[in-house]
């Protein structure tokens, strides 16, 4: 196969396209993997009624552990609440409470986790069932667990997913149509092969073949381009987070696409792009199938 | 091998462009066919090789009705016939070489013997010398002998020549013809449009004569 400048662009307009595609559904998938990370670092706190023994709590903690979906459930002692309260104040409460004071303050409670399979919703709905199950033990005073927050970003995790398909989607369509168009302009200029070929007997199929071949080249070479230039810059990007030291539970979570998200992009991209030059092949060689007189 | 049974051939409402043209051309029969610039030859030509389509009457060629010829047909009618067009058609991004041996990688030759069968072609037209250049670096003369070399090639029923020797000097407008009656005797049947009076004298053969779209004249010289 030769390479003129046609050609070459061709290769980069798909290359672009294609690094454009996969690196929208990278930030997709992370800005996801973002909010779940929130939302997996949410815990439920029971606090619980002053004065109670330590066998009336372990009966509670046993009951808690056997509900649905529970992965731990750990008793907050005072001391150690307190202190957690008193660093995230740091010295704005220097001076003004105690120690003592403030872990009289404090009620104890009962951390709960629940396993990280669960997605927003499933997680919700999880907390909402566990707090009514435990409302009605004697020991509980209070319960929470963001529930209004989780709702807020619920709406937000919904409208991103919606939005990120429908763009996936919309990119997708204009992209097999650029590529389409391309090909339309690459296939104008090979008029005269056409012709020629149609002139000794070429059937239309190994004409279509022809070209078919070039823009399967292309699209294979394209996305082991785009992926292996997408990686690169990924892990580049990724150690340079890493260093900065900013938001790290989030840095470390960070992940290219996986396997069969690879699989599912590079069918999608093969599907759309190639049936849609096929179509577009198939209707410019049977227009140019003719003998002009240039 | 080739019969117009009042063919007409009309481009847009009214522009008649072939007019109630008749005659019949046998296996094995050479014929020349002239006329003035306009008259109506390559449109003929795009008739017989189902590039147009037959306003009205009917066209046979190798024993099929063109009106009747289904669209995947086309193509295997098209490998018997040899084409030589005006404007020679090359491609410019293959090699003389390659350019002739085309016809044979359609119809699935065997490396080999298409090796041997274009060196030999190359060589009756005379072109040896330049079967590793592209065409776009080739006389007009060269081109066309590429052009012919590629009509001969697969060694068709039919071979359809518009001006084949427009470009070539006398000389090698004779080798060129001699070459044809070579391949007619052997059962080629040639139609071969020409304004070249002088090829037509040297030979007896059959002439047909086209004016502004109609046939005026069926004659042997
Ligand atoms: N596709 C077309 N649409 C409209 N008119 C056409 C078309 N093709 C040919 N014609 C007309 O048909 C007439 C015959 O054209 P044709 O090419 O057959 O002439 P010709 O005999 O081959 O001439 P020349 O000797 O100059 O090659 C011309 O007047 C031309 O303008
Ligand atoms: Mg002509």
């Amino acid at each position: 196969m030769k390479l003129n400048s046609l050609k070459i662009s061709l290769f980069i307009i798909i290359t672009l396209s294609i690094t454009l595609i996969i690196s929208g559904l990278l930030v997709y998938k992370n800005f996801v993997g973002f909010l779940g990370a929130w939302n997996q670092s949410n815990k439920m706190n029971i606090y619980l009624k002053v004065d109670t023994t330590e066998s009336e709590r372990n009966k509670l903690i046993a009951f808690i552990k056997k509900q649905k979906s529970v992965s731990s459930a750990e008793l907050v002692d005072r001391n150690k609440a307190g202190l957690n309260f008193q660093s995230s104040l740091k010295e704005f409460s220097s001076g003004l409470v105690t120690m003592d004071e403030l872990i009289d303050l404090i009620p104890e409670s009962i951390e709960v986790d629940l396993e990280n399979s669960l997605s927003l919703q499933e997680r919700d709905q999880a907390f909402a069932a566990l707090a009514q199950s435990v409302q009605e033990q004697p020991l509980v005073e209070e319960i929470n667990y963001g529930a209004t927050w989780i709702k807020k970003f619920e709406k937000i995790d919904q409208v991103f997913r919606s939005a990120g398909i429908f763009a996936f989607l919309v990119l997708l369509v204009s992209i097999s149509y650029l590529v389409a168009l391309m090909v339309r302009i690459y296939i104008d200029d090979s008029k005269q092969e056409i012709e020629i070929y149609s002139l000794i007997g070429a059937t239309r199929w190994s004409i279509y073949q022809l070209f078919l071949k070039d823009v399967f080249i292309f699209l294979c070479v394209s996305l082991v381009v785009s992926f292996v230039v997408l990686f690169a810059a990924f892990t580049y990007i990724k150690s340079k987070l890493v260093t900065s030291g900013l938001a790290e539970t989030f840095i470390e979570n960070m992940s290219f696409l996986s396997f069969n998200e690879i699989t599912f992009v590079v069918f999608m991209l093969f599907v759309f792009i190639y049936v849609n030059c096929f179509l577009t092949i198939q209707s410019s060689v049977n227009r140019l199938n003719q003998i002009s007189n240039e | 091998m080739i019969e117009f049974k009042h063919v007409y051939k009309t481009y847009g409402a009214d522009r008649h462009t072939l007019r109630d043209i008749s005659f019949n051309i046998n296996k094995g029969e050479f014929v020349f066919l002239t006329g003035p610039s306009g008259a109506g030859k390559t449109t003929l030509f795009k008739l017989i090789s189902a590039y147009e389509k037959i306003s009205s009457g009917e066209v046979f060629v190798l024993g099929h009705s063109l009106a009747k010829l289904k669209k995947g047909q086309i193509p295997f009618l098209r490998r018997k016939i040899g084409f030589v067009l005006q404007n020679y058609k090359l491609l410019k991004n293959k090699t003389v070489y390659e350019n002739v041996e085309l016809p044979l990688v359609i119809l699935d030759v065997a490396q080999k013997e298409r090796e041997q069968r274009v060196t030999e072609m190359l060589r009756q037209v005379g072109l040896e010398t330049v079967k590793d250049q592209y065409p776009d670096y080739l006389s007009g003369g060269e081109q066309q002998r590429v052009a012919i070399a590629r009509a001969l090639i697969h060694e068709p029923e039919i071979i359809i020549a518009d001006e084949p020797t427009g470009n070539l000097d006398p000389e090698l407008s004779k080798t060129i013809l001699n070459l044809f009656f070579e391949f007619s005797k052997k059962g080629v049947t040639f139609l071969v449009a020409t304004h070249d009076y002088r090829l037509i004298d040297k030979q007896k053969c059959r002439l047909l004569k086209v004016d502004n779209g109609q046939l005026v004249e069926d004659a042997v010289v």
